[in-house]
């Protein structure tokens, strides 16, 4: 009896934890934690967009040593780019004629959801590798797991992988785990698949020796993977690296969005 | 009244540090990132107002974490309430004072505890195991930087608590001298 009354505590604690996974597991919970999660949303979006404005502005502080030998190499850049740009002109005039013709979305049937990130979400050991992100849109809302989620421009930035009635999760494309089903927007239109790279890259797995990839060239989902529409950009090829005695080549993918910066996405339904 | 106003700032206070925690926190940079506010509020409250209110703070913050998490529900709770538990025990046998290198140690250890539960759930619940936490550099990166961040959160605390309170020890015990 005396060691009963010793424990009391500890037991009133543990009965309780009980009872709350248990109704949390048998959703009696839902209503209330659906009705805090809607009001601890529109916070939890404030503060990482402040987060966000302190991480950028002091990564600007850091970078500022190496700006001067990044501005050669830019504007040699800036040159060669200006030549392809005149080329993309011509097509993209081209390609705005065909879209309104075309109507592409509609054609598709495919529909945006757009969303704000509100946190991010990841195991320390894994650093800055596995960093997911939390989006203020979940089930209640037409998600599902494995949609794509692209930034404003419409360049894919990672996928659905996990959900709640009014949030998910979303692993970025530079994030280890993140697979892809990609093409190379080349002559033979080479097929891969596109993983993460320590947080910063992506890595293009799975190329036949055979093709040919050029540095430079734009890298898109070819449409395989479920759930993911073909023509996203993911990025672009940064380095292609092979072995005379290896059946793959991969190839180092640098992406075209800004990570740190990133606090609206658009999740597109097919 | 005043009981009851007392228990609305605590937990509005739990609830802004689990939030601040996912939202703020995760956003900055990774040196900054790495502040555990969860972790510090959760000693803070052991430390200087008792384990009864310590295993309020952990359930409040854990209850919070987990519903905006994606983390199996209870993850949090269990790691917070595992490390709040044995945080108490080094606090009743080992650190029995109450000076500031007592609090160093004891954030540092809840430190290591709360980073070694979090890491062993989330590996088996992930079912990765090709990358057990115990050999990726990243982890014992991230643990030395939340360590450090607690070590300097624990003296800054430190020093306000004793400012406005004087049942506090000084950093070293003086030894009594007989005249």
């Amino acid at each position: 009896m005396v060691k009963l009354k010793r424990y009391k505590t500890l037991l009133v604690w543990l009965v309780v934890f009980g009872l709350l996974v248990f109704l949390h597991g048998a959703h009696v919970l839902r209503p209330v934690e659906n009705f805090l999660s809607l009001i601890t949303k529109p916070l939890s979006g404030y503060l990482y967009s402040v987060g966000r404005n302190f991480n950028h502005n002091y990564t600007a502080r850091q970078n500022q040593t190496d700006l001067t030998t990044r501005l050669d190499t830019l504007e040699k850049q800036v040159a060669e780019l200006t030549v392809a740009n005149a080329n993309c002109q011509e097509t993209a005039t081209e390609n705005v004629k065909l879209r309104a013709q075309a109507n592409f979305l509609a054609t598709n049937n495919w529909r945006a959801v757009t969303a704000g990130i509100i946190g991010q979400e990841g195991a320390a050991e894994a650093g800055e590798a596995s960093r997911d992100l939390v989006i203020n849109r979940g089930a209640n809302d037409g998600l599902r797991i494995g949609l794509a989620v692209a930034d404003p421009s419409g360049t894919i930035v990672g996928k659905i992988t996990a959900l709640k009635d009014t949030s998910a999760r979303i692993c970025l494309t530079t994030s280890l785990g993140c697979k892809l089903a990609a093409m190379v927007q080349n002559q033979s239109q080479t097929q891969g698949v596109t993983d993460g790279d320590l947080g910063l890259t992506i890595k293009m797995n799975y190329i036949p020796q055979t093709e040919k990839i050029n540095a430079g060239a734009t890298v898109v989902t070819s449409g395989l993977g479920a759930n993911i529409p073909r023509g996203l950009v993911i990025g672009r090829v940064k380095e292609v690296r092979s072995e005379s005695n290896a059946v793959w080549t991969d190839a180092t993918i640098e992406p075209l969005v800004d990570f740190n910066n990133l606090t609206i996405v658009s999740i597109i339904i097919p | 009244m005043k009981a009851a106003l007392r228990v609305i700032i605590f937990i509005f206070f739990a609830s802004l540090a689990a939030i601040g925690q996912f939202s703020l926190i995760s956003a900055w940079p990774s040196w900054f990132g790495q502040i555990n506010l969860v972790l510090i509020f959760l000693i803070f409250t052991l430390f200087f107002f008792g384990f009864r209110v310590a295993l309020w703070a952990a359930f409040v913050l854990g209850f919070w974490l987990d519903l905006i998490s994606f983390q199996f529900f209870g993850f949090f709770i269990i790691v917070l309430l595992t490390t709040a538990g044995l945080a108490q025990l080094m606090l009743k046998n080992w650190l029995t004072n109450r000076s500031l290198y007592s609090f160093f140690v004891l954030i540092l250890a809840a430190t290591i505890l709360y980073n070694f539960l979090v890491a062993c759930l989330f590996y088996f619940t992930a079912a990765d195991y090709t990358r057990f936490f115990l050999v990726q550099k990243d982890f014992w990166l991230a643990l030395f930087e939340q360590g450090a961040w607690s070590l300097l959160a624990a003296l800054l605390s430190y020093h306000l608590v004793a400012a406005l309170n004087r049942k506090l020890q000084p950093f070293f015990l003086e030894p009594k001298r007989f005249s």
